[in-house]
């Protein structure tokens, strides 16, 4: 059967669509399949944070992969600025994790260190006690005790990387296609015949980047992809005049004014309702840690589903039973948006995911089962 | 939960005919009732401000009897043992029937069995070239004015076509406003649909002879062009000249410092919709509605919708729609409805029949849903034309969410309520399917803007720390 | 320019922008404005003056600021004696 294009991509978010740009980039074409509108698309309810503190301190391989995708992240966006011409926003001057208790601190010092030792010093960061902390930002409140600050760190503007990889896609000629709602995907050997709700293509690879959505496409490329939903709930304000001079883990201010407040992580399967207890508490948090916020007004709210593996960590593989096939899962998927299009499309262009990536097979949750 | 957890049998979201109604019923027949209104006073828009004005027929005549009749449902009210709270902004409907308010910068919770949104209507938007210029506003604007301070302005200019179209401008001429200009924008030729809904129409017809004599009086008495299209609102940082095509396809210019619009109005759907209620499309209206049952219980049990927040059907259809969903609501409490009207079903029947007919009367033409100017703004808040919502479709949308996603539509203060009904319909226009395929923004709470202090209020109170 | 055309009721002072205005005693600031002529109170994001157009709290274009530092929309605010108010309109702004 003559094949539609060379690669279909299933899901259209951030990872679909930074692989399928960096596929596209790498001459071949691409198709990416997308589904519905009010699907749980955990690309909508993105932090927008470009982060590298605290990543991978238990887990080597991530803390690296984390601090590569931030070394191109720049790269990323010229090109992406260059096509599209939207100013995404991204400033990678440093960013702030508070401490609202000394214990925290110490903790947090701790988790520092560790990492700073496994990267050999390529990550750096500082312990910033309260004194030193309001010289970078004033109007903290007084039960903030200091913060860890990484001049790795930063942000963007993740509606605007979303839109401007769909540009991206669209410049080298790729193909996106909505409301296409994958229900069966066939293992031609060679090559791959794609059923869903907007008919039926057929591609050399497959790449499955549907988040959550990977659980039941998984199996049908013999892959697992053990994922799970983790809520969140994120807090937005009306514009407001500029505060916050750098993003912190649960703050920060958009280019356009308004001030994101998070974040909740809950389990309750696939539910994503804003609730007032949580919001409550997210807008308490948020009062200890700048208390000049409590007049401002939250003009909307959001909830979604981070795709977790056991761990926390990526998971990426390629089928053995089904060659061709691969499964890419993560939640930051703005963090990590140009590893996936500069390293990971480039491993799967050639055929291969390279070693480094092992790690995140999800085989590795095989061997911890059987360990305990 | 939090805050106030005393339990009231019901909690009335409005009060407007609909809330009135059936509040007093619910109270007669001995529940515990409580009223949450973010007005001053009851009454909701219809009769804003009627327990003031009903003595004051001097002042506030010019209004109209109808205005009036709301004065007896205030004044039971006031008699009644319903517990009301003003300056009350609802935000959030828990599907454990709690609802959460501000008032005064402070939010509270109340929870009842029942709930009951009677939040009413609003108008439907109007996205004429220069909408958003100072100076340009709603009938319902001016109705508010008239009604809360008796205020107006001369040589102002009205905008559109329907019932609330005419009365605004036949009250206007009675309380002495010089008006500049009328140009209604209803087809010359009434549409032939509109005949097929005669025949029920007149059983009220009382109602419809009404509106035929403001119509009449209007033309007589104002400068009128029937037919208009191509308005364009003009001026340098203020409304300055009003430009249109009369039916002839002449143009024409008008100096004027006020434009009042108006092209029906719309259920206030945002509530409902963020408590994750049932809503359907009502295409002969266009525009959503919650589904419910013939009492106006919804998708979720205990949750009721009554009024014009239902569907648009006017006041006296409201106060029937509250009673019946009173009624129901007194019966699952276990209690016997008290001051059930005689034949309640058959009067509401009657008090809707006429609704076919207005809506297909009075249905906007296309080009005044979809303004035809693509550098006519669409989203007010986010300041985006109708060219900008059209480049973000382009791009390939599932739906309005995505098309949020990419270009900020409805992500503004007013959370789509002044351009999610416009964005439907262009891309319903864009992707060829009817405007009911299309779903709407997925809307959430707060559907109020609440500040950080007052939600962090919320945990603080409740001994939470993060 | 928006006048009222019923007999005097009890009236408050009121300072928008710390100039003092005369209003009804609850009074929506929104009417106010209008009656001062103030059709404008702050702007779009791109730098467009808006103001009223509702009445009815669900066009969120009437914004003001209250002294806290509250953003609030005029026809939800009534009028007290000392009430005091600020637009963000500049007024000597030009439109881009």
């Amino acid at each position: 059967m003559k094949k539609n294009v060379d690669v279909i991509v299933a899901g259209g978010g951030l990872v679909g669509m930074a692989t399928a740009f960096g596929l596209s980039r790498n001459g071949l074409s691409c198709l990416v399949l997308d589904a519905h509108d009010r699907d749980f698309r955990a690309a909508r309810g993105n932090f927008g944070l470009v982060w590298v503190q605290g990543k991978g301190a238990g887990f080597p391989p991530y803390a690296d992969w984390t601090m590569r995708s931030s070394e191109l992240w720049g790269r990323l966006r010229d090109e992406l600025e260059d096509i599209s011409g939207l100013e995404m926003g991204l400033r990678q001057d440093g960013g702030i994790d508070i401490c609202l208790s000394q214990e925290e601190y110490d903790r947090r010092q701790e988790k520092m260190d560790l990492l700073s030792g496994h990267q050999n010093g390529r990550f750096r960061y500082e312990m910033l006690d309260r004194k030193h902390l309001l010289e970078l930002q004033p109007d903290l409140g007084e039960d903030v005790v200091g913060a860890s600050f990484s001049r790795h760190d930063g942000h963007v503007n993740p509606l605007y990387l979303l839109r401007s990889l769909h540009h991206g896609l669209e410049h080298l000629g790729g193909r996106f296609v909505p409301n296409a709602e994958i229900t069966r995907i066939i293992h031609e050997n060679p090559g791959f015949t794609v059923h869903c709700t907007q008919g039926v293509f057929s591609s050399d690879k497959i790449v499955l980047a549907a988040g959550l959505g990977n659980i039941t496409l998984a199996p049908m490329i013999g892959l697992r992809q053990p994922l799970r939903p983790q809520k969140g709930q994120i807090l937005v304000t009306e514009k407001t005049a500029p505060m916050l001079n750098l993003p912190m883990t649960l703050l920060r201010q958009t280019q356009e004014g308004s001030i994101m407040i998070g974040d909740s992580k809950e389990d309750v399967g696939f539910d994503i309702s804003s609730t007032p207890d949580i919001m409550a508490a997210i807008a308490e948090r948020a009062c200890r840690t700048m208390p000049v916020l409590r007049n401002t007004r939250i003009i909307r709210s959001w909830g979604a589903l981070r795709i977790m593996s056991a761990d926390g960590y990526p998971v990426y593989d390629q089928s053995e039973t089904c060659p061709g096939a691969f499964a890419v899962a993560c939640h930051s998927g703005v963090t990590l948006a140009a590893a996936h299009c500069f390293d990971l499309a480039t491993d799967i262009a050639r055929g291969r995911l390279d070693e480094t990536l092992t790690p995140f097979s999800e085989r590795r949750f095989d061997v911890s089962q059987h360990i305990s | 939960m939090m805050n106030d957890t005393s339990l009231y049998d019901l909690i009335i979201i409005g009060s407007g005919p609909a809330g009135m109604a059936a509040g007093v019923m619910a109270d007669r027949s001995g529940l515990s009732v409580v009223m949450l209104d973010d007005q001053p006073e009851k009454g909701g828009q219809v009769y804003r401000q009627i327990g003031k004005n009903r003595h004051d027929w001097e002042s506030f005549g010019f209004l109209g009897r109808d205005y009036f009749k709301g004065s007896d449902l205030a004044e039971e009210v006031e008699a009644s043992g319903i517990e009301r709270i003003h300056h009350a902004h609802v935000w959030q409907v828990t599907e454990d029937n709690d609802v959460f308010y501000s008032r005064g910068g402070a939010a509270s919770s109340v929870r009842a069995r029942f709930i009951l949104m009677a939040g009413g209507a609003q108008e439907r938007p109007m996205p004429v070239s220069g909408w958003t210029l100072p100076g340009v506003m709603t009938v319902g604007a001016v109705q508010t004015l008239l009604k809360t301070s008796a205020s107006g302005a001369n040589d102002a200019v009205f905008i559109g076509t329907g019932p609330l179209f005419y009365l605004t401008i036949w009250q206007y001429l009675r309380a002495g406003f010089r008006i500049r200009a009328v140009l209604d924008t209803s087809p010359v030729l009434p549409p032939l649909a509109a005949f097929f809904w005669m025949a029920p129409a007149l059983l009220q017809g009382g109602l419809l002879a009404k509106g035929w004599a403001w119509r009449n009086e209007i033309r007589k008495k104002t400068s009128c062009q029937i037919g208009v299209r191509g308005v364009r609102l003009a001026g340098d940082g203020k409304l300055e000249k009003i430009t249109f095509t009369d039916r002839y396809g002449k143009h024409h210019e008008i100096e004027a410092g006020h434009a009042f619009l108006h092209q029906g109005v719309v259920p206030n759907v945002n509530l409902g919709m963020a408590t994750g209620l049932d809503h359907r499309w009502n295409e002969r209206q266009l525009c959503w509605c919650p589904v419910t049952d013939t009492d106006g219980e919804t998708s979720q049990p205990g949750v009721f919708v009554a009024g014009d927040g239902a569907g648009i059907a006017g006041a006296s259809s409201a106060v029937t729609s509250g009673q019946m969903a009173a009624a129901k609501i007194i019966r699952l409490a276990g209690k016997t409805p008290r001051g059930v009207p005689s034949f309640l079903r058959l009067r509401h029947m009657v008090n809707t029949s006429a609704r076919p007919f207005l809506d297909t009367m009075f249905r906007p033409p296309e080009d005044w849903i979809i303004p035809r100017e693509g550098d006519a703004i669409v989203c007010r808040c986010e300041g985006l034309t109708k060219d900008d919502i059209l480049a973000a479709a382009g791009m390939g949308v599932a739906g309005p969410n995505q098309l949020k996603s990419y270009c900020r539509a409805g992500m503004g203060r007013c959370q789509a309520r002044m351009c999610g009904l416009t964005v439907q319909q262009i891309l319903a226009g864009h992707s060829g399917k009817p405007a009911g395929e299309i779903e709407y923004f997925r809307l959430r709470p707060p559907v109020r803007p609440v500040t950080v202090g007052e939600l962090a209020m919320l945990a603080e109170n409740d001994g939470q720390k993060s | 320019m928006f006048r009222s055309i019923s007999p005097e009721p009890k009236t408050v002072t009121v300072y928008i922008n710390d100039k003092p205005f005369t209003a009804q005693d609850g009074e929506m600031m929104a009417s106010v404005l209008l009656r001062e002529n103030m059709t404008a109170t702050h702007t779009s994001p791109q730098g467009q003056p808006r103001g009223p157009y509702c009445m009815m709290g669900v066009c969120y274009d009437c914004m003001i600021t209250l002294e806290d530092g509250r953003n609030e929309q005029a026809c939800l605010t009534p009028a007290e004696d000392g009430l005091k108010i600020c637009l963000s309109v500049d007024p000597s702004r030009e439109g881009k």
